[in-house]
């Protein structure tokens, strides 16, 4: 059988009510003793009622005799006649009341008494008074009286005795019983006081230790368990909380594992509600976003893009399709600190398909962008080393040409001299076929130095941009119609070697396409020096071209690699053609006060 | 009579061969020494002092310029010929300023080089045929320039006038390069270049210049 609570409850309550009444039982048992010791004591009482009665009654008696003998009066006859019956009357309620104890026999003897009292008082009465006669009647009334008295007398002792004994009796009774009394009652509050004790303690006791389980639990202990002390409710409760416990314990591992894994990823994670607002992100979302998890919560995913029409592009291609998009953005962290992501969002839809959120996943590229910017770096170095080592190539060959192979034409022209000199006079057919051959040395020469000037004028490396320049300008106004004029401004002192050599041959490339195509008649060439870049300008009032066709176009002047090579340099390259507009070209490239 | 010393100096064996051979067929001229590079030429002219002292301009170690330079610092009255394959007017100014007498071209004739060695001697500068036509269309050209005065000293292009004419019209950058279909920075560049070139600093300034040589008027 199942104890339950109720049962025990309900048990204790019997045994506190069989106590209850196990004191009514010894409360109604005192009840009685002292009923009957004050029954008692009312018997006794009321004999001594009687016998005092009887004894009164006696008294009485003569007073009417007396008075007879003094004044005389057939009153008083009826008035001793009355106290006769008077105690006749007292005796036969005395002898009712009396109990057997007593002696029967005195109030018999009273009895008797009374009748020879009465019969003396008849003849008392009768004669006529003479107070001799009446005196000796009298007094031997008198002494029957007193007899009868002492008689009374006794009997009242004795019930008085009995009395008394009877009240000490009752007293002893009544000591008892409250001794008793009292005794029970502590002994009951005693009882109930364990028993409730003990009560309470059955039931706070597993209450208690389910709490201590539960704070066990809130602690963070998943393995906690109840004890099952009991096979009550209390019991079960235990029972049923253990395993409330380890179906959350199960689910916590579950959530555990979930948590893991997204505080795992090296991607960050963001999950936002419709509205934007950020429901929760993983470890390294926030510490992509240099930001406590706690203070991401709650706030909107708009605040974290560097440009907020991402935001709005992004969410709409979003609603559109409720598909993925995956794009490159740039993302702002608290401390105003840009971060580039690849950014990749999904619609979270409920059960029911609608979109209840996204979910984010952001990419750090930083690396990326770094890596980009690198290789942008590198290519742009390795244009100006691939522009360096021409440069050398070609200086290299002017140099040879120049140096080498002039001055070995130079040393041939002059042993030919030497050998016209040497001639005999009258060798004049062999001295033509001399200055004939020094001619064609002397063009040998001159059209090594000019392959070479065209490869690179030497001037440059000697002097610098601006004679090297003035130079290329006065060769070719002497060899071609076009009136080509040169102006500098503010270039006193010499720039970088590098730049010379780009900003001469982007000049000489101009101006060759000017003499190629642009069937100009006027060129104006112009570099100004600026506190922190320099400009050349070119400009003339040719047919003009189209530029973008020109730029896209292989063979066409070159303009991809001159945009190549003043990007190397952080320079920019602006220009203006159309047809029959003439063609102007800016260049822009910084260049260190040096 | 006392003989023309001379020193020649090139960093070419065949060239020092082929212009001491020349000058030996002169009686009057003797070759105290030879050299290939500028320290050498320096140190053998200071040693030796000749007369005359051919040098060639591009040498390893110290330029032709470089060593006329220190020579003509302690015997000033060193003539030296400056010798090159190089025709630009640049050398030869530079030569000069450094104090050369003179600048020849290594393909020059014998007759030439007797010419050089007597005019420097007697004072004069002397300078191979094709050096004196580079120089005068040089001073031609500068000539030229100093002397247009009807032209405004400096050229402004067909893009700079635009420009200054926007600029008095009081339009923003931005309105003029979407005028001009150019990006608002190289609005800014042509500025700077106007005012860097007019060499002045403000736009006031700028619309004067504008005004007084007929860039823009004022209505």
């Amino acid at each position: 059988m199942r104890l339950n609570i109720g049962n025990k409850l309900f048990l204790s309550g019997f045994i506190v009510l069989f106590f209850i009444i196990l004191i009514a039982v010894a409360g109604d048992i005192v009840v009685r003793i002292l009923k009957r010791t004050s029954h008692l004591i009312v018997v006794e009482y009321r004999e001594l009622e009687g016998i005092q009665k009887v004894s009164f009654s006696l008294i009485q008696v003569l007073s009417p005799v007396k008075t007879y003998m003094i004044e005389g009066g057939v009153k008083q006859l009826s008035l001793f006649q009355h106290r006769i019956t008077d105690v006749t009357t007292a005796l036969d309620s005395c002898e009712t009341v009396l109990t057997k104890r007593h002696n029967e026999e005195i109030l018999a003897g009273v009895r008797n008494s009374l009748v020879i009292v009465d019969s003396l008082g008849k003849s008392l009465f009768s004669k006529p008074p003479n107070a001799s006669e009446q005196m000796r009647i009298l007094h031997q009334m008198q002494k029957i009286i007193d007899n009868s008295l002492a008689g009374t007398q006794a009997l009242q002792i004795e019930t008085e005795e009995e009395l008394n004994e009877y009240v000490r009796t009752n007293e002893i009774a009544i000591l008892h019983s409250t001794i008793t009394i009292i005794l029970l009652g502590i002994i009951l509050t005693f009882i109930v006081l364990v028993g409730g004790f003990l009560v309470i303690k059955k039931i706070t006791s597993p209450i208690i230790q389910l709490l201590d389980t539960i704070y066990q639990v809130k602690r963070g202990d998943m393995k906690a368990k109840a004890e099952v002390q009991s096979r009550d409710e209390f019991g079960e409760l235990a029972g049923a909380f253990n395993s409330m416990l380890e179906r959350i314990d199960e689910v916590t591992v579950s959530r555990n594992f979930y948590n893991n894994i997204l505080n795992s990823m090296f991607n960050g994670l963001i999950v936002t509600n419709r509205q934007g607002s950020i429901t929760s992100l993983n470890d390294a979302a926030a510490e992509l976003l240099e930001e406590t998890k706690e203070n991401l919560t709650g706030s909107s995913i708009k605040d974290l893009f560097a440009d907020p029409d991402d935001y709005t592009k992004l969410m709409e291609v979003e609603q559109r399709g409720g598909g993925d998009i995956l794009t490159e953005t740039t993302l702002k962290s608290h401390k105003e600190k840009m971060i580039p992501v690849l950014f990749s969002a999904s619609a979270l839809q409920d059960h029911n398909g609608n979109i209840s959120g996204y979910v984010i996943v952001i990419h750090d590229a930083t690396e990326k962008k770094k890596i980009e910017q690198k290789l942008d770096q590198i290519r742009k170095e390795r244009t100006i080393a691939i522009n360096e080592a021409e440069e050398k190539e070609r200086l290299r060959i002017a140099t040879d040409l120049h140096d080498g192979l002039g001055q070995i034409l130079t040393s041939v022209s002059f042993s030919l001299e030497n050998l016209d000199s040497g001639l005999p006079e009258g060798s004049s057919g062999l001295k033509d076929d001399l200055n004939q051959a020094q001619e064609q040395i002397k063009a040998a020469i001159s059209e090594s130095k000019r392959i070479s000037h065209n490869l690179i004028p030497l001037a440059l490396k000697d002097f610098g941009l601006v004679p090297a320049l003035s130079h290329l300008i006065n060769q070719v106004n002497q060899q071609s119609s076009i009136r080509f004029s040169f102006d500098t401004f503010n270039l006193d002192k010499r720039i970088d070697a590098r730049l010379e050599k780009v900003l001469f041959r982007i000049c000489q490339e101009s101006v060759n396409n000017i003499l190629r195509h642009s069937q100009a008649t006027k060129a104006y060439i112009q570099l100004i020096r600026h506190e922190h870049s320099i400009v050349l300008g070119v400009e003339d009032d040719g047919i003009g071209f189209h530029v973008e066709e020109q730029e896209k176009s292989h063979s066409g002047i070159g303009l991809a690699s001159i945009r190549e090579r003043i990007s190397a340099f952080g320079g920019s390259l602006t220009i203006q053609s159309a047809r029959g507009k003439g063609t102007e070209l800016v260049i822009e490239v910084p260049c260190k006060t040096s | 009579m006392e003989k023309i010393r001379i020193i020649i100096a090139d960093d070419h064996e065949l060239i020092l061969k082929g212009i001491s051979v020349i000058l030996r067929s002169y009686p009057d001229f003797e070759i105290v020494g030879e050299a290939t590079n500028g320290k050498e030429v320096v140190a053998l002219t200071l040693q030796l002092t000749p007369d005359i002292v051919f040098m060639d301009i591009s040498m390893p170690d110290l330029s032709g310029i470089e060593a006329c330079r220190q020579i003509l610092r302690h015997y000033p009255d060193t003539r030296i010929i400056a010798l090159s394959q190089h025709e630009d007017g640049e050398y030869v100014y530079q030569m000069l300023k450094a104090g050369g007498s003179g600048y020849m071209l290594k393909d020059s004739s014998k007759e030439e080089f007797g010419n050089a060695i007597q005019s420097v001697l007697a004072g004069e500068k002397y300078f191979s045929a094709k050096i004196s036509e580079i120089m005068i269309t040089d001073l031609m050209h500068r000539k030229e320039q100093e002397n247009s005065s009807d032209l405004p000293p400096v050229h402004i292009t067909r893009r700079e006038k635009e420009i200054i004419e926007m600029i008095a019209d009081d339009l923003s950058n931005q309105a003029i390069g979407e005028k001009l279909h150019i990006s608002q920075r190289t609005v800014e560049t042509h500025r700077r270049n106007i005012m860097q070139k007019l060499n002045v600093k403000s736009v006031v300034a700028l619309l004067k210049y504008a005004v007084k040589h007929n860039l823009i008027s004022l209505e």
